[in-house]
Order: C-alpha cells, then sequence, then structure tokens
C-alpha cells in the first residue's frame, strides 16, 4: 500500500499504522532506523557543511562519510546492512562530487570518489564498490610503462532503478542506463551499458538485452 | 611535518624496536611510518625494506596490514618505498614484493591452505618452487584483488581493481578481470571497446 503524498509526514504516518497493525516489531525498527537517519542528518549538518542529507533516511547500519567533497543524499533513502556493512563515502579531493537519488536501497555500497559520482533515482546496490578511479591514491603509483592520463579519475553516472548486485566493482567513466542489473561478481570498466540490458563477467563485455532473456523464458 | 606523519614515525620506530627485543625473526629497515595497525604473526621470517608506509583503507575502520607466516620457514621480504593500503599477506613459503610496489587492500596468500579432498587437510603437492609469489619492482595492485599462489608478477605491471591473479604475468602490462588478463585498450569516439589479448 504506498501513499505517493507530497507531504513526507503522511507517508511516514501512513507507514506507522499499516506496520502497527501488520507487524508491530518491524514498525519499531523502521522508527529506530529513521531516527538513528535523524541523528545521522543533524549531525552531518552541523559537523561537516559539504554533506547534505534530506529528511527522511532510514539507517539500519552504520553510514561513514569522509573527506572534504560534496556528497547529496535525497530523500527516502534506506541503508539495510549488507555483509555486515553500511554505507561508506570516501571522497579525495574539494571538487568530488557524490549525488545520490531518491528512494535508493543502499547496502553494503562503497563509493570512492575523485571526480564526479552520480547516482538516480531508486536503485538497489549489494555489497559493491564503485571507484572513481583505478587508484585511490594515484599519485603514489610508480610505474613507468603506462600512460597515467589513461589512469585518470573519469566520472560515473548509474541512472535510475538499476540494480547493482554483489561483489561487484563499477571503476572509472561508467555510464549505467536505465533498468539494467550489473550481476554478481561483475567488474564494470569504463564501458556504457545501454538501458535495460544485463552485465556480467570480470571484466564485463557484451551486455545481453534483458528482453531477449525474458523471451527465452516463454 | 604534520602531526599524522610524526606519529607514524613514532609508532614505526616503536615497532622496530618492539621487534629488535621481542620478535627476532623480523627486521625492520629504516624510517618505517605506520598510519594504521600492522599486524605480524607467526613463526617465519620477515624482512622490509626502508621508507615503506603502512596505511589502512580509508573509510573502513576494519582493514588493517596483515603479514602472517604459517611456517618457520616461511619468508615475507618486503622491498624499499612500498605502500601498503591494508594489504593481507599470507605466507607458508615465500613472498617477494619489490621496490616501490602500491598495493591497496587486497589479498596475497602462498597456498591453498585446504585440499580439495573430503578432509580438507594441508594441499599435498605444495613445493615452494610452485608457490612462491614474487611481485617485481613498481608494482600496483587495484583494491579487492587477490594474488594466488605460484604468480610472478613482473616489473611495472598494473593489476586493475576486483581482479583475481592465478597466473604469471609479464612485465609491463596491465591486467583487470577474473581471472586476471592482459588488456589492450583502444578507445574510438566515447565509446570504449576492450580487447582481452
Amino acid at each position: 500500500m504506498k501513499i505517493n503524498s507530497k507531504y513526507p509526514f503522511v507517508v511516514i504516518l501512513s507507514k506507522i499504522v499499516s506496520g502497527f497493525f501488520l507487524k508491530p516489531r518491524d514498525m519499531a525498527t523502521v522508527l529506530l532506523a529513521l531516527i538513528r537517519g535523524t541523528f545521522n542528518i543533524v549531525y552531518f549538518r552541523l559537523a561537516r557543511r559539504n554533506v547534505r542529507i534530506r529528511f527522511p533516511f532510514f539507517v539500519y547500519q552504520k553510514v561513514t562519510i569522509l573527506g572534504r567533497g560534496k556528497v547529496f543524499i535525497d530523500r527516502y533513502c534506506s541503508i539495510h546492512p549488507n555483509v555486515f556493512h553500511g554505507l561508506c563515502i570516501v571522497t579525495y579531493s574539494s571538487w568530488a562530487e557524490v549525488k545520490i537519488g531518491k528512494h535508493c536501497s543502499l547496502g553494503g555500497l562503497t563509493v570512492r570518489c575523485h571526480n564526479k559520482v552520480e547516482i538516480k533515482d531508486r536503485v538497489m546496490t549489494a555489497y559493491s564498490l564503485v571507484q572513481d578511479s583505478f587508484f585511490n591514491h594515484l599519485e603514489m603509483l610508480t610505474s613507468k610503462t603506462h600512460d597515467k592520463t589513461e589512469l585518470n579519475p573519469g566520472s560515473i553516472c548509474i541512472q535510475d532503478n538499476v540494480w547493482i548486485g554483489s561483489h561487484c566493482c563499477i571503476i572509472q567513466e561508467s555510464f549505467i542506463g536505465e533498468d539494467s542489473v550489473i550481476a554478481t561478481g561483475a567488474l564494470c570498466l569504463g564501458t556504457s551499458v545501454r538501458p535495460f540490458h544485463l552485465v556480467s563477467g570480470s571484466p564485463s563485455i557484451r551486455p545481453v538485452m534483458i528482453e531477449k532473456i525474458l523471451g527465452l523464458r516463454r | 611535518m604534520n602531526t599524522r606523519d610524526l606519529f607514524a614515525k613514532i609508532r614505526g620506530r616503536l615497532f622496530k624496536a618492539r621487534c629488535r627485543v621481542f620478535r627476532k625473526n623480523i627486521i625492520v629497515g629504516h624510517n618505517l611510518m605506520i598510519y594504521r595497525k600492522l599486524d605480524v604473526r607467526g613463526p617465519g621470517r620477515i624482512v622490509i625494506g626502508d621508507n615503506c608506509k603502512v596505511y589502512g583503507v580509508r573509510g573502513d575502520f576494519h582493514q588493517y596490514v596483515t603479514l602472517y607466516t604459517h611456517r618457520p620457514d616461511a619468508f615475507i621480504r618486503i622491498g624499499d618505498n612500498v605502500n601498503l593500503f591494508g594489504a593481507r599477506i599470507s605466507a607458508c613459503f615465500a613472498i617477494t614484493i619489490g621496490n616501490a610496489a602500491l598495493i591497496e587492500e587486497s589479498g596475497i596468500a602462498d597456498s591453498d591452505f585446504h585440499s580439495i579432498d573430503r578432509g580438507r587437510e594441508s594441499p599435498e603437492n605444495e613445493v615452494k618452487e610452485k608457490c612462491e609469489v614474487v611481485l617485481g619492482n613498481r608494482v600496483s595492485i587495484g583494491s579487492r584483488s587477490i594474488i594466488m599462489k605460484g604468480v610472478q608478477i613482473g616489473d611495472d605491471t598494473i593489476v586493475g581493481p576486483g581482479s583475481i591473479v592465478t597466473r604469471t604475468l609479464p612485465a609491463r602490462v596491465f591486467a583487470i578481470g577474473n581471472p586476471a588478463r592482459v588488456l589492450s585498450r583502444t578507445e574510438s569516439k566515447g565509446e570504449t571497446i576492450i580487447e582481452i589479448r
């Protein structure tokens, strides 16, 4: 039973009321998560001016946000535990920018941003790594053969309704289209994925159209 | 100098003094800087070179550098100017890391530790010549990668994040994937095409 309302208070009230009738214990955990989320919002508002999280924010597992870059998390995001990890966002430079959209379910996601990471609405994540560059400490790279411009941090854009599987790594300059699915253990290395495709493999090549997979079932 | 660097230097000096008194099997070079916990266990020999830096993983407070040896004749040799960011190194035979390497949040293991038999005992047929791990000079290993037994990585090689290295890699290549394959990239007008050699 979903109530789409402009006022967050009405939505939360409806959730609480339905939970009270169906499962009182779950309602308690939801309320506790909301309170914990509110504490997080207030802490980041006061202590770190570069982090902005919008109410309501449901936190079931620890949230760690480090670094001087800008972080913005939109409404109704929830952090469930996944492989015992909560959300971890680390920005490595002051011009780094991380934007997360509405209604995201962020499990054990680790975001390491040097340049720009944008995650749009309704994205589901698991224990995975979204990293803007190959190496977090590029200045310590001493290998002489490779052209360092190839290893420069890119920007990652993950569109609406993407499902990021477990134990996968999304590295450097990826663009993942709407409704796509990233399989477990995949490695997206500078790939651009078209909308509604399935990405698998390490490194991932040849994303498969999901329509075809659904067609095979019938 | 930063206070952080100062504390790291002090921690390094304390670690070196502790090793000299209590653990004579660990030899530490000059100017070791420890920013997050360095955990060393086991009866084997460990030699750490000069100017090494030991960091943790930024954002995850539970990860630190571990250098474990499982046998008295095991040997870990870390070269000069090596940066370890939460590397987990576990040796049964010998692991050698060259100079100026950069190792991020990955695991290096010298052995399978268990056999595929039902009893899961120590694996047979594991000999030092087959299982030792050698990383060359100026090697860079990305996050969340695993380097398995018997792997020799040449100088100046870059191993990308999330890769699992099962075979020897030559020098001056870029390898990524599970299993790690050498990659040659050609970019054309915004869409990256990756060929696998």
